[in-house]
């Protein structure tokens, strides 16, 4: 194992999880609403990046078609069927699972079990002996900008103030005159449009499939409960963490050790730190801010 | 013969109706055909034992309740079915009973979350710093609203209330849980805001209290519109102290 191997597989497995798991935590992060259509929703934003690719419209336009297709297609979901379920994370479970259900089948009755992919661009360049595919090194800073990104809109913007504190106590919120259902509309969409960017980034490097997003969804709900409710810190942290030992034992025994290495770490954090980092971290914050 | 304020505000026009407004849980009757009319720069209480309505009537004119039955005017327009957020863009804003306060964050986030759906950026900061210094609160803007007395909690939150532009303030038991000095305070600052031209409806148990600063009031009891007048005359009404010691 050298280093350079270890530092190759980090800046894969590190982008793979901080994107497959952005939009589930703002969704479930700001809404308590645990979305099982996630996969999906990625699914979706693979299929319009690559049906506009092939369409002839440069990839990266094709990526933003990606993200802002599934954000307005989850702006509708919210509107026609979420909002009934605020407040009710469980039953949130049962429904956005039938979405998801609905979502896989009538993409494989439209376009069938596979889809012509689009090739990975950039090529790669060496370094130190190793080889780095441009594409991952791009993803891997994408996932550092899709995490400022949400930094700047949740804790910089009128729209994150207001998201913030109808997620803190609505009632308060709507006395203050902030449209709550407006809100929830938006995180909802913010959260599928994520979901939406990731589907678009990881289309020209796997095969585009109904099932495409069931590849991302252990990583996505591992790295949220380690994480904890705060989609900014607990991500970012969960992300680093969880990158770290995935390319450890990935390089070291091979993907299914990194895997179950993943499910471990989210056992021990669920015994021993139930509110995930980001508790940790916004009780640390709260108790100096009171002192 | 000197008026009564009662009198002087019939000339002034209703600000809020609420026009034979009913409110069903099930088969319980939480308020009952109630006909209420507050005129502009009124100061107004509605009093009435635990379990009067006087709460229920609050949520339904906020919006957080919608009435069984009956219609909710405000400035002559309906606002039955209005969002509690349009209602607040209206100009009704509301003080609510536990203070709603967000805990974790400064005074001054607090009064910018009220303040930012009403002010430009750039006059958004003067404001607050007015409303701070109006509340004689300044000294608590950047300390974290947990830390703040249940007093200071509570004025912070009419001040959010104020950052809304309100036309018509209500308050719901302003005084509660507050000791003798904070208590003369919120009545100095509702009597302040009122002669500003504030309309301000509020709910009160303590009858001192409510002599102290009310101009009208109406009493409620078991959803049930009991006496309506000026404060002395419901505080003299003997069938207002039997309800209230429960004879």
């Amino acid at each position: 194992m050298s280093l350079s191997s270890l530092m190759n597989q980090f800046i894969n497995d590190f982008s793979f999880l901080i994107l497959a798991a952005i939009g589930l935590a703002v969704i479930f992060g700001m809404m308590k609403i645990i979305n099982l259509a996630h996969g999906e929703f990625i699914m979706l934003g693979a299929y319009i990046t690559t049906l506009s690719a092939q369409a002839g419209v440069p990839l990266i336009i094709s990526i933003v078609f990606g993200a802002i297709g599934v954000g307005i297609m989850g702006y509708l979901i919210d509107r026609l069927i979420i909002c009934r379920l605020y407040g009710r994370t469980l039953d949130s479970v049962v429904v956005t699972w039938g979405i998801s259900m609905v979502i896989q089948q009538g993409m494989l009755i439209i376009f069938g079990p596979s889809l012509q992919g689009v090739s990975t661009p950039l090529g790669s360049v060496s370094f130190a002996g190793s080889t780095y595919s441009v594409y991952r090194i791009l993803l891997f800073a994408i996932s550092i900008g899709a995490l400022f990104l949400l930094y700047l809109i949740f804790m910089k913007t009128k729209f994150g103030l207001y998201s913030r504190a109808t997620m803190q106590n609505q009632e308060i919120a709507r006395s203050m005159g902030v449209n709550t259902n407006r809100i929830y509309s938006m995180t909802f969409s913010i959260g599928a449009a994520f979901a939406g960017l990731t589907g678009g980034l990881y289309a020209p490097t796997m095969a585009i499939s109904p099932t495409f997003g069931t590849g991302f969804l252990m990583q996505s709900f591992v790295t949220v409960i380690v994480g904890g409710a705060n989609p900014l810190i607990g991500t970012s942290l969960s992300g680093g963490v969880l990158g770290i030992v995935n390319s450890i034992l990935d390089t070291t025994w091979g993907t299914f050790f990194g895997e179950i290495g993943l499910l471990i770490c989210a056992i021990l954090v669920i015994r021993l730190l139930p509110l995930g980092f980001s508790g940790v971290v916004e009780k640390w914050f709260v108790r100096k801010r009171r002192m | 013969m000197k008026k009564t304020s009662v009198e002087n505000s019939t000339n002034k026009k209703a600000i809020l109706e609420l026009k034979g407004v009913g409110k069903y849980f099930g088969g319980l009757r939480a308020v009952d055909n109630i006909n209420l009319s507050v005129k502009k720069g009124d100061l107004h209480c509605l009093i009435g034992p635990n379990g009067a309505g006087k709460s229920t009537i609050f949520k339904m004119i906020m919006g957080v309740y919608k009435p069984t039955s009956g219609s909710i005017l405000f400035e002559n327009n309906a606002i039955t079915n209005k969002r509690t957020w349009d209602r607040v863009k209206l100009g009704l804003s509301i003080k609510m009973q536990i203070p709603g306060v967000y805990g974790d964050l400064t005074a001054y986030e607090n009064m910018k979350i009220a303040a930012q759906n009403f002010y430009k950026r750039r006059e958004m900061n003067n404001k607050i710093m007015e409303l701070f210094d109006l509340l004689e609160i300044t000294n608590l803007k950047s300390k974290i609203v947990n830390n703040l007395s249940h007093g200071q909690q509570q004025w912070l939150e009419i001040g959010m209330a104020l950052a809304c532009k309100p036309k018509m303030l209500l308050l719901d038991e302003p005084a509660a849980g507050l000791g003798p000095e904070e208590t003369n305070y919120t009545s100095d600052l509702i009597r302040k805001l009122n002669d500003k031209g504030l309309t301000i409806l509020f709910i009160d148990h303590d009858m001192d209290f409510v002599k102290n600063i009310a101009k009208s009031a109406t009493v409620l009891h078991l959803g049930n519109k009991f006496a309506e007048g000026t404060v002395d005359e419901i505080a003299s009404n003997q069938k207002v102290i039997d309800i209230y010691l429960g004879k």
